[in-house]
């Protein structure tokens, strides 16, 4: 276990020093997330003369505020880097390490993850504290729920996500599922509405889907949307997808490489 | 079971490739009716080689070198036959033989682009979970063989492709692989760095006894470190065995180089061997080897000769060789054989 966060550290520390070295993209990168306002943008003009399906102004903001949290904390981009390294042989040199290579994925992630915390986590409590209506659910019990499905929420598209990469040994567009993907998760992850407010059949086709658990469970959490016992329901079914993606991750791989080091790179 | 490190028996590696004609018709005609044919790009090897040797592996591009290195690597998977290294089966990749080996790639590089080198070091502890003592005193030892004081906190980027190369086998040697492959590490370095790299793998083949096997195209680096070589061609293996026997077998000549003290009217040179040079004073034969000492006292008896210097010809010649023989072997076997061989 020491090993293991040894080994993080030392990886994460060296992920971070290359995130340093591209500072200036890195913040213009992440601001360009500017999705959930522009959706933002959309409903609060038809929510002044009153509440939307139960959405006031207030609560608008507050949604929107956490989906751009959201989106920041659970930034995933590891379908274009394996792309990359399986096409241009860079797969060779990670897989020479003692270690699989996936660690070596997730320390850049982490890294990101960290500077986005520091950067973002005081702008949202700023936001929520200064425009009025926004009304979070700010217990100690509530928050330390709130962490724990933000950690899921990115467990979640993180695997996914390389899973889909990793389809890349197999066929060369394999990027092109990661679209289809992104299309699915803003409709039915509430990137693009609350998805109490939409239509139905997607609205029960949500609560089905695994996408809500990517974006818009967290955001439930907060608002205070959710009963303790649907919380808990949630991290059950939370935990079931994050089983079967391990599961789906480690079938890839196991063939993928085998596959690539049948053909070779 | 032979003890050896390294034991490769019947190695072979197949590839499925499809061809396609240029254009758009030929994309076409490639997705509707793609033909394959088979390369092979390893095609049954064996050999053995013991701790501590240092091992040239010899051949044109796309013999089957870079194929069989990723192979002893456990980066490919062979088609048919075995390697074992260090008692490993190297395609499971595990990790206790990921630990003692390294590859190391003069085309690819591990170290961080726009850190410097000392960081992908400390990675490479970490994963390679070196005890801090230890990685000190590696460090030290490579930051001395390598003069690699000035470069470690410089961003690899800014680093020149000597500098980089170097900082690149420090990085691949910090945990003391008991087993290196050394793929063209040299390549596209100027001669000094050649000299350097060279004698830093022959320093650290001496200090850890660590079994080496390094492709080159430059002799230079083969002569200077290898007592055998292993000489590959479309796949097959040619030639595995000493250097100087490779010569002799192949070469069967020495070449003879006479400075004369007067220059030569009416001698009839060619009584002593093939002269390869005449001009102005100076001349080159090619002597029998079993003839040399024979022929060079005649030389000396009947020639006004200023100097005499007898060497073996170039092994870039007898290499060259290897393959023209090679070549018209396959000639021959194509004849009635179908099979197409090529790159890998």
């Amino acid at each position: 276990m020491l090993i293991w966060l040894h080994k993080y550290f030392a990886l994460t520390r060296r992920s971070i020093g290359v995130q340093l070295e591209y500072r200036v993209s890195m913040v213009i990168w992440m601001l360009s997330a500017t999705f959930p306002l522009i959706m933002l943008a959309v409903w609060l003009p038809m929510a002044k003369d009153g509440p939307v399906g139960g959405f006031t102004a207030g609560d608008f903001v507050a949604y929107y505020l956490l989906s751009f949290y959201m989106r920041q904390m659970t930034a995933v981009w590891v379908a274009w880097e394996l792309d990359y390294d399986i096409r241009h042989g860079d797969m060779n040199t990670k897989l020479l390490h003692p270690i699989q290579p996936i660690h070596d994925y997730i320390s850049f992630n982490l890294a990101d993850k960290i500077m986005r915390f520091i950067m973002f986590t005081p702008l949202v409590i700023i936001v929520a504290l200064v425009v009025p209506g926004v009304n979070y659910v700010v217990t100690p019990l509530n928050i330390t729920f709130f962490i724990i499905a933000v950690i899921g929420a990115w467990t979640m598209r993180y695997f996914t996500q390389f899973s889909l990469g990793l389809l890349g040994f197999w066929f060369s567009q394999a990027l092109v599922l990661v679209d289809v993907f992104w299309m699915l998760f803003l409709l039915f992850g509430g990137g693009i509405a609350p998805i109490q407010l939409l239509p139905e059949p997607l609205k029960t086709l949500a609560y089905i889907l695994p996408f809500r658990f990517m974006m818009s469970f967290p955001i439930e959490i907060m608002m205070g949307q959710l009963t303790t016992n649907e919380i808990l329901l949630g991290f059950a079914q939370v935990a079931m997808w994050i089983v079967i993606l391990l599961g789906v991750y480690k079938f890839l791989w196991t063939r993928g490489i085998r596959q690539f080091s049948a053909f070779g790179a | 079971m032979s003890s050896a490190p390294i034991v490769v028996s019947n190695l072979k590696k197949y590839y499925q490739v499809h061809d396609k004609e240029p254009g758009f018709s030929g994309s076409l005609k490639s997705f509707v009716n793609r033909k394959y044919r088979q390369v092979k790009a390893v095609d049954d090897i064996s050999f053995e080689i013991d701790a501590g040797e240092i091992v040239g592996f010899l051949g044109p591009n796309g013999a089957g070198k870079t194929t069989t290195l990723k192979m002893l690597s456990g980066l490919l998977h062979p088609t048919s036959g075995t390697a074992r290294v260090l008692g490993f089966v190297p395609q499971t990749r595990r990790a206790e033989y990921l630990r003692q080996m390294t590859l190391v790639m003069g085309q690819k590089q591990q170290l961080t682009w726009d850190l410097p080198a000392i960081e992908t070091f400390l990675v490479n502890q970490a994963i390679y979970e070196i005890p801090d003592d230890q990685y000190a005193k590696m460090l030290d030892e490579l930051t001395e063989l390598l003069d690699l004081a000035p470069l470690l906190k410089k961003q690899v980027r800014k680093l020149s492709l000597g500098e980089r190369m170097k900082c690149e086998l420090a990085a691949a040697l910090l945990h003391q692989p008991q087993v290196l492959f050394l793929d063209e590490p040299t390549i596209g370095l100027d001669v000094t760095m050649q000299t350097k790299i060279r004698q830093f793998v022959g320093e650290y083949n001496r200090r850890y006894n660590a079994t080496v096997i390094l492709t080159s195209h430059y002799m230079a680096d083969v002569t200077a470190l290898c007592k055998r070589v292993i000489v590959v061609d479309h796949g097959k293996l040619m030639y595995d065995g000493s250097l100087a026997e490779l010569s002799a077998r192949i070469a069967p000549h020495k070449l003879v180089r006479v400075e004369l003290s007067a220059p030569m009217n009416g001698h009839n040179l060619s009584a002593y061997g093939e002269v390869l040079k005449a001009k102005g004073q100076s001349v080159e034969f090619l002597v029998p080897r079993s003839k040399t000492s024979e022929t060079a006292s005649r030389i000396l008896s009947e020639l006004p000769v200023a100097d005499v210097t007898i060497e073996d010809p170039p092994i870039e010649d007898v290499i060259a060789r290897v393959f023209e023989q090679a070549a018209l072997a396959r000639q021959d076997r194509s004849e009635n054989d179908e099979d197409e061989s090529g790159d890998a």
